[in-house]
């Protein structure tokens, strides 16, 4: 490879910073430039809802500073959105009309948040999803008035920023259109624990199989009114239904997209020297093979890696994504990963429950390999999710300790080592 | 070429005297479910294995933390090679937890991830070990190689403690 190749990345968060720090640990010397749309240094969309409890301050959410930059000889062009890209002749077009050649090229923009179609344009300011630091001062703004405030989606982020603020004086009341909540990361037993624990705040009501016909601005607060016909009015409307790929920009430049961008097993996009990593992306299913956009800051890391190592390239293939997340709420860790529910016939089910202690178990099992697996508990209880982690993402044979599995008993259960 | 912890299998007698040294350094108790090392039991195999954080070459869990509370330290002088968690820096989101295969970053007290450190250069838990079964010293690459390619091969079993 040439020493002058220009690599230009678009995006400056998991997905790019990875990328960055692949391509120095590789020794290449190559310039590398990085536009980002926002203005400041990279912070973590992961801690927002830490600095919406108060547990972290603004600064703190940062990931890099200036000399993250310096060290690793990357020129910064912040502030400056991406509008287009230009495939024939190499260039990436800024909203400031300058233009950005490449050699090669990363976009890794991410995702926003899934808005509601039927907003009356005048409601902007008392609604928020949660992506920017922006979106989290909003939503501390209008849940500290002390007024109502309903949340759209019972999904985990929803439930992460009531959570983090529950207790800061808001009344809550969260709508989904589907009777379970968190239907995208659980089955519904476990779905049933998790809501249980949260109904006994008192701050927080559930409206489930309810959807929204209406949102409009009314004095000084929303409007919300509901296909069932009932009326809410609140301080804010905090919106939590999922994520769309920041794909818009691309429309116009021959990229082939689908609900994201669409990559090879290289995360090559079908122009030979553009590479999509992270939210932005469509990448296989590690699981079921399918392509999707599964956003999460593990697989963005990891993609970023593989995309760089491409853009040097070493032919690396992708494995694929991996669904999954850990988080706490409400005193419960919640660790997900892969299926949660079962897939065909032939697939097999462990559970072990304990509502009482709020403990869960769950595995998903497919002629000894594990499909999946819902871990619920606290502390120590959901320690073993990085080595489960590990056995579904490399379709490990269980076969060995798949009674151990079973078996396990609540509480006692580890994982040994032994060769 | 930097230290590492080893175990030796023949000699662990599973006294768990590191576990409670590691929790009182660390933790300031005497408690087992706070130690960074744990010994485990296999009954059937008639062997104790003392687990701990690997300090990985490539650390999942550095690579993951979108806080950057997790860094890898070199002492040169002492021949350490750390992979840390700053319990400042860290916010307790998991991250760390769901990342790393062999399941040694835990979650001890609310509110951050919690791993050996190697006791900065001086581990705890080897100076505690009475049959020398626990060692930090330097090792061959193919000896490293030997000791990932175990832990990776592993066999995984849960059993009651
Ligand atoms: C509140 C919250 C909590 C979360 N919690 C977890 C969790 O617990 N675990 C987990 O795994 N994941 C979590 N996530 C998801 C995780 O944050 C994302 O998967 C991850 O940030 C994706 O990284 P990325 O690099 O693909 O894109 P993003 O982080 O979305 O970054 C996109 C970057 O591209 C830039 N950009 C966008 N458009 C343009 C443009 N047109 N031109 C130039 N630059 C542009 C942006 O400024 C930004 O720098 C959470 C997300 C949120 C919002």
């Amino acid at each position: 490879m040439s020493k002058s190749k220009r690599l230009v990345i678009i995006g400056n968060s998991a997905a790019g910073l990875s990328a960055v720090k692949t391509i120095r640990e590789k020794g290449c010397s190559c310039p590398v430039t990085m536009v980002s749309a926002e203005e400041c240094n990279a912070y973590s969309p992961v801690l927002l809802t830490y600095y919406l409890a108060g547990k972290i301050q603004r600064e703190s959410m940062f990931i890099t500073n200036e000399k993250f930059y310096q060290d690793y000889g990357v020129k910064t062009i912040f502030g400056k959105r991406a509008v287009g890209i230009d495939v024939s002749r190499q260039v990436v077009q800024l909203e400031d009309s300058r233009e950005i050649e490449y050699d090669s090229l990363l976009i890794a923009t991410g995702s926003s948040p899934r808005m509601p179609g039927n907003i009356d344009d005048k409601a902007g300011e008392y609604i928020a999803g949660l992506r920017s630091i922006e979106d989290a001062d909003r939503i501390i703004k209008f849940c500290t008035t002390g007024k109502e405030v309903i949340v759209i989606g019972a999904g985990l982020i929803s439930l992460q920023i009531i959570s983090a603020l529950a207790g800061k004086g808001a009344k809550f009341t969260v709508i989904d259109i589907l009777a379970q909540i968190l239907s995208q990361n659980m089955d519904s037993d476990c779905a049933a624990i998790v809501e249980r624990r949260i109904r006994e705040e008192k701050q927080v009501k559930f409206l489930l199989g309810e959807s929204i016909n209406k949102i409009q601005r009314k004095n000084g607060g929303i409007f919300v009114a509901l296909d069932s016909g009932k009326e809410l009015t609140a301080g804010g409307v905090i919106v939590g239904i999922g994520v769309v790929p920041n794909i818009n920009w691309l429309k116009d430049s021959s990229i082939l997209l689908n609900k994201g961008i669409l990559v090879d097993d290289h995360l090559r996009t079908n122009f030979e020297e553009i590479y999509a990593a992270g939210d932005v992306c469509e990448s296989k299913n590690i699981i079921t093979k399918n392509p999707g956009v599964i956003p999460n800051w593990y697989n963005a890391c990891e993609q970023g890696r593989i995309a760089a190592l491409n853009m040097l390239g070493y032919k690396e293939k992708y494995a694929g994504a991996l669904n999954g997340n850990i988080t706490g709420i409400f005193g419960l860790i919640i660790a997900t990963v892969g299926l949660s529910k079962l897939p065909d016939e032939v697939s097999e089910e462990l559970k072990i429950v304990d509502p009482a202690r709020g403990i869960f178990r769950k595995f998903i099992i497919r002629e000894d390999k594990l499909l999946g697996a819902t871990l619920m508990g606290t502390k120590n209880d959901i320690e073993d999710i990085g080595i489960i982690r590990n056995l579904v993402e490399n379709s490990r044979d269980i076969s060995q300790f798949k009674d151990y599995l079973a078996n396990f008993k609540l509480n006692t259960g580890r994982l040994y080592f032994f060769n | 070429m930097y230290k590492i912890l080893s175990a030796d299998l023949e000699k662990c007698t599973g006294c768990r005297t590191c576990e409670l040294v590691c929790s009182m350094k660390h933790h300031d108790e005497y408690n087992p479910q706070k130690s960074r090392i744990r010994v485990y039991n296999f009954v059937e195999q008639g062997y104790f294995v003392p687990v701990v954080c690997l300090h990985c070459n490539e650390a999942y869990c550095e690579k993951v933390c979108p806080a950057g509370a997790i860094t890898v330290n070199y002492d040169e002088k002492k021949g350490v090679r750390a992979v840390q968690i700053s319990k400042e820096k860290c916010v307790g989101c998991k991250m760390c937890i769901f990342a790393c295969p062999f399941g040694n970053v835990r979650f001890i007290e609310d509110g951050y991830s919690d791993k050996c450190d190697l006791c900065g250069g001086d581990p705890e838990c080897v100076k505690s070990c009475a049959k020398e079964a626990l060692k930090f010293k330097e090792v061959s690459a193919s000896y490293m190689q030997k000791i990932k390619s175990t832990a990776e091969k592993i066999l995984a079993a849960y059993q009651q403690t």
